[in-house]
């Protein structure tokens, strides 16, 4: 049986060694602002190059993501962007706007169906398959559909564009939204910004209060009254595999590469114990503690198991255990002594204080410190902010990777 | 007086100050964002400076339009 592909997502370098460390079986990124995450996405089209040899190198698959709405005026960049993606042996273009499939099927780029066109039935999926060789499902769909899906495509071996049989792929983990899968205007009507055209400025999750016309305030349980919370889908895994979906998409370009870490990590080792049997309870809370511990909005398990309301979170941000903050950098690293040199800029380091060791190459990787030495060489307990200090690391670490201190929020 | 100052790296392209300046603001057709017209490019930033200001209207909406907030106006 063939194992589910685990997507992950990246907006950053950073993010991209997280995942490739973690296990993930593909990435997806988005460049300039044709993507869904305009505003936190930074990579631009000169970055295609030196993604795609990174993912060569690890051996993961590379999706670029071009599913916003396209103007006339963005059609020279739709091509200037698909050009170099098939210059640079990108596996699949993600799209939405019929013009951006059709460029990609004539340069002979795979196109993934983007969950912005809502396929929700086996019929609109016929239809694209002509065009596709794998349909993002909406997330709206419960598993009893998404099984039916999964049957009759295999019982009428649909075939996708490049007469293999099609694959689906749905949303396993992450932000959802309060409207239909992106479909929202809140953000356009408040800050003239589209959700839309990946420039969403997050309405929904502010704090509301209703009133009527008579100006009565109405007393609600819940002043978020539509920060939906967030998608989990690893308690039950196995559900979703047997449905007989290919590949399962995390969401959160926008999100920090401690979180990309830790999710791919977590639904990696559990697609592996459903696979081996060995997917238990105990698993899964460990799992879920982990997840719990990085950004989230509160957890549940979205439309798959048929849920008619979505729930909504009480936080404005995330509601995790812990946050991270800025130290410093590292300065040097001495490969020899295995020791790094780091410049604390804010707050202090002490013994026994948990650090993020986040940056290029690296990805990111948690230590606990145990000895530190001042830059006299002196063993410290406290080094205050804008002096040097020493630490010793059992990993190589680079110039330049960012420390950031893990404290309780 | 006025300077108007442009972070044309940051645009989202949804043109909505040529919308609301077109004598100021028009599309690129090679990448799809805003140009400031008869601006010069220094340190990463478009700018343009202007005698009159007949026109600062139209700059000031576009400075409150657009998403990004990478339009800057500077009255003297």
């Amino acid at each position: 049986m063939k194992k589910i592909e685990l997507l992950s997502p990246v907006g950053s370098y950073e993010s991209l060694y997280a995942a490739i460390n973690a296990g993930a079986d593909s990435i997806y990124f988005g460049v300039e602002q044709l993507n869904m995450r305009a505003l936190s996405s930074n990579f631009m089209t000169e970055d295609i190059k030196k993604i795609s040899r990174i993912c060569t190198k690890y051996n993961v698959k590379k999706y670029i993501t071009l599913n916003t709405i396209i103007y006339d005026n963005d059609i020279l960049l739709v091509k200037k962007i698909l050009k170099i993606s098939k210059i640079y042996n990108i596996d699949a273009v993600i799209a939405m706007d019929n013009f951006v499939i059709e460029y990609a099927n004539k340069l002979k780029i795979p196109v993934h169906i983007s969950t912005q066109l809502n396929i929700t039935n086996l019929q609109a999926l016929k239809f694209y398959s002509r065009y596709s060789d794998a349909i993002v499902l909406s997330r709206e769909l419960n598993l009893n559909q998404i099984k039916f899906i999964c049957d009759s495509i295999k019982k009428e071996n649909i075939k996708g564009y490049s007469k293999k049989r099609i694959k689906i792929e749905i949303f396993a983990h992450g932000s959802l939204c309060m409207a239909i899968s992106g479909k929202c205007y809140l953000s356009l009507h408040s800050d003239n910004s589209s959700a839309n055209r990946g420039a969403c400025k997050q309405n929904c999750r502010r704090e509301y209060i209703v009133k009527d016309s008579n100006k009565n305030s109405y007393k609600i349980n819940n002043q978020y009254i539509m920060s939906s919370k967030d998608l989990l889908t690893i308690n039950f895994l196995d559900k979703i595999i047997n449905t007989g979906i290919n590949i399962i998409k995390i969401e959160g370009r926008g999100k920090s590469p401690e979180y990309v870490k830790v999710v791919t990590k977590c639904y990696k080792e559990a697609i592996e114990s459903v696979y081996n049997n060995k997917y238990t309870k105990d698993k899964i809370n460990k799992w879920i503690n982990r997840i719990n511990n990085v950004y989230n909005r509160g957890f549940w398990s979205g439309y798959y198991l048929g849920q008619r309301i979505g729930e909504w979170s009480k936080k404005p941000g995330s509601i995790s255990m812990y946050k991270k903050l800025y130290i410093g950098t590292v300065i040097n690293y001495l490969s020899k002594k295995s020791v790094m040199i780091i410049l604390i800029n804010s707050y202090d380091i002490k013994v026994n204080d948990y650090i993020y060791i986040i940056g290029n190459r690296i990805g990111v990787k948690i230590m606990k410190i145990k000895i530190i030495y001042d830059s006299k060489r002196v063993r410290r307990n406290i080094i205050k902010s804008g002096s040097i200090c020493t630490i010793r690391t059992k990993f190589k670490v680079y110039k330049n990777n960012k420390i950031y201190k893990i404290i309780k929020r | 007086m006025l300077t108007i100052i442009y972070n044309r790296k940051k645009c989202i392209g949804c043109s909505n100050c040529i919308l609301v300046s077109p004598l100021y603001f028009t599309i690129s057709k090679l990448d799809g964002k805003s140009i400031l017209l008869n601006s010069i490019y220094k340190n990463g930033n478009y700018i343009r400076k202007s005698i009159n200001n007949i026109n600062y209207k139209y700059i000031e909406k576009a400075v409150k339009v657009c998403p990004v907030k990478i339009i800057k106006l500077i009255k003297y």
